[in-house]
């Protein structure tokens, strides 16, 4: 029992300063604390948006209610870096975070921008720009005077980058549906199972997946699977000659489904993930705590 | 007939474990080398704090001139930095010059006319923004230290690790941690 409670204490820290995603994105101007006006967030929206069109770089707003635990820069580094703002390499994105109940905000930098938007030049905004405003609770202006302080340090200038080349293709890359190849997966595996279950070795299943886990192994670098694709194959090759002639030859083929629950280790990271609508998302830029915090 | 069966099963065993080295070894290195290549990245924040030091002295030395000993500290404590050679100095003088930078901002709070100055204010962000990066630099590399020491550790690739000599990494403990970064008091 004391090891019991011992044990609880000691994660606890963990569970207080877990940090908590606020979610998803939904365009630059993210009020999850419902504090700015709609027409504000409209043509906050929209003003960053074109700024981003013509200058690549990708500023965004996230109003939360609190912070918990967290203290505002790591909340800030950590969902800078799960959002990915500003372009892949280029890192040419800005946060402007505010904790309505805490009472604090904080800019953070992307590493591409750090030269423009310098910690004196974050500090300056968030410590005498931006408070009077939120001292009485003008939120709409607060943010507005931030954004356009935060643009007026970087420019208006195009960060020059290899995104415009690179992002049709990091686009296609993400929007690589399962659900595309789903029927061709299932062709592929009725149509090795009917081959192995024919054949009269025990073996061809593991060299199929010998094989494939080689392919694997040199188009991911993760080897792992091998050994896995391996031992699977064997066991498929197993199922599929012992259970073939009672499946294929008395024509229940409802009895071809369970292998399909083969399947299902596949690594299933963001094949779900559709649409997501209007925004596009960012773009993958990461920052490493450059900005300055103030309060209000 | 069984005879060609047999050699086929044990030149697809041996084939599976040279791959199974192969890629295990592989990607030991390279979970090595990107912790290698994020303690790189808190030196290079180090090196910012350091850069700053001759800032800090020049803005402050002129209002806080009879406190004198905490600038020859603080000068004795960046070039402890510059000569360290290990990992472990390198941390251990970084946690010098940490303590001695607010060792001096608990001494600047007896001079207001100089916390007012537009130079200090700027030389605190500047320092503020140095402290935040260190904080984030040092969590990353303990992030990338735990996935690279579980994995060191972990049926199979242990196996591995013990044959080839990847040892563990240090993370940073706590006490150093960002939560006691000299600069928060001057908000």
């Amino acid at each position: 029992m004391k090891k019991i409670i011992i044990l609880i204490l000691l994660l606890m820290p963990f569970v207080a300063n877990a940090y908590t995603s606020p979610g998803q994105p939904r365009g630059f101007v993210n009020d999850f604390a419902g504090v700015i006006s709609e027409q504000a967030e409209y043509e906050l929206e929209a003003f960053l948006k074109d700024y981003e069109s013509q200058t690549s770089n990708e500023i965004s707003v996230v109003i939360i209610k609190e912070l918990r635990d967290e203290t505002i820069e790591t909340y800030a580094v950590q969902l800078f870096s799960e959002w990915g703002i500003g372009k892949k390499g280029q890192d040419n994105g800005a946060l402007f975070l505010v904790a309505v109940d805490d009472n604090k905000m904080r800019i953070e930098t992307g590493y591409g921008l750090e030269g423009d938007l310098t910690d004196i030049e974050s500090k300056r905004i968030v410590s005498t720009v931006v408070p009077p405003y939120f001292r009485s609770d003008d939120w709409d202006e607060g943010v507005r005077a931030a954004v356009v302080g935060m643009i007026s340090a970087i420019g208006g200038e195009y960060t020059p980058s290899a995104n415009v080349a690179r992002d049709p293709q990091v686009r296609d890359a993400s929007n690589f549906h399962i659900g595309d190849y789903f029927w061709f997966f299932i062709f592929i595996f009725v149509w090795m199972g009917s081959v192995l279950a024919r054949s009269r070795s025990w073996w061809a299943g593991g060299v199929v997946g010998l094989v494939a886990g080689v392919v694997v192994g040199v188009a991911s670098g993760t080897w792992w699977w091998l050994p896995v694709l391996v031992v699977g194959g064997l066991i498929f090759d197993y199922l599929v000659s012992t259970k073939y002639k009672e499946t294929f030859t008395k024509g229940a083929k409802s009895g071809a489904w369970p292998w399909l629950l083969l399947m299902g280790g596949r690594p299933g990271r963001r094949w779900d993930r559709g649409g997501r609508g209007g925004f596009g998302g960012f773009g993958g830029g990461m920052s490493g705590g450059g900005g300055a915090s103030g309060s209000w | 007939m069984p005879k060609i069966k047999t050699s086929w099963i044990v030149i697809g065993v041996i084939i599976i474990i040279v791959l199974w080295f192969w890629g295990g070894y592989n990607s030991l290195v390279s979970k090595d080398e990107a912790v290698v290549s994020q303690w790189a990245n808190v030196e290079t924040t180090y090196q910012r704090r350091l850069d700053l030091i001759p800032n800090i002295i020049n803005t402050v030395k002129g209002s806080a001139a009879q406190d004198e000993k905490i600038f020859t500290a603080l000068a004795e404590a960046r070039s402890n930095y510059s000569g360290a050679q290990t990992t472990n100095e390198k941390a251990l003088a970084a946690g010098e010059v940490e303590s001695t930078i607010s060792r001096l901002l608990v001494i600047v709070e007896n001079y207001p006319d100089l916390k007012s100055q537009e130079s200090f204010q700027a030389l605190i962000a500047e320092l503020e923004g140095t402290e935040n990066r260190i904080s984030v630099a040092r969590m990353r590399y303990n992030e990338v230290v735990k996935g690279y020491n579980i994995l060191i550790r972990k049926v199979p690739k242990n196996i591995l690790a013990n044959m080839f000599g990847f040892d563990r990494h240090d993370l940073f403990e706590a006490a150093e941690g960002a939560d006691e970064a000299p600069v928060v008091d001057f908000e």
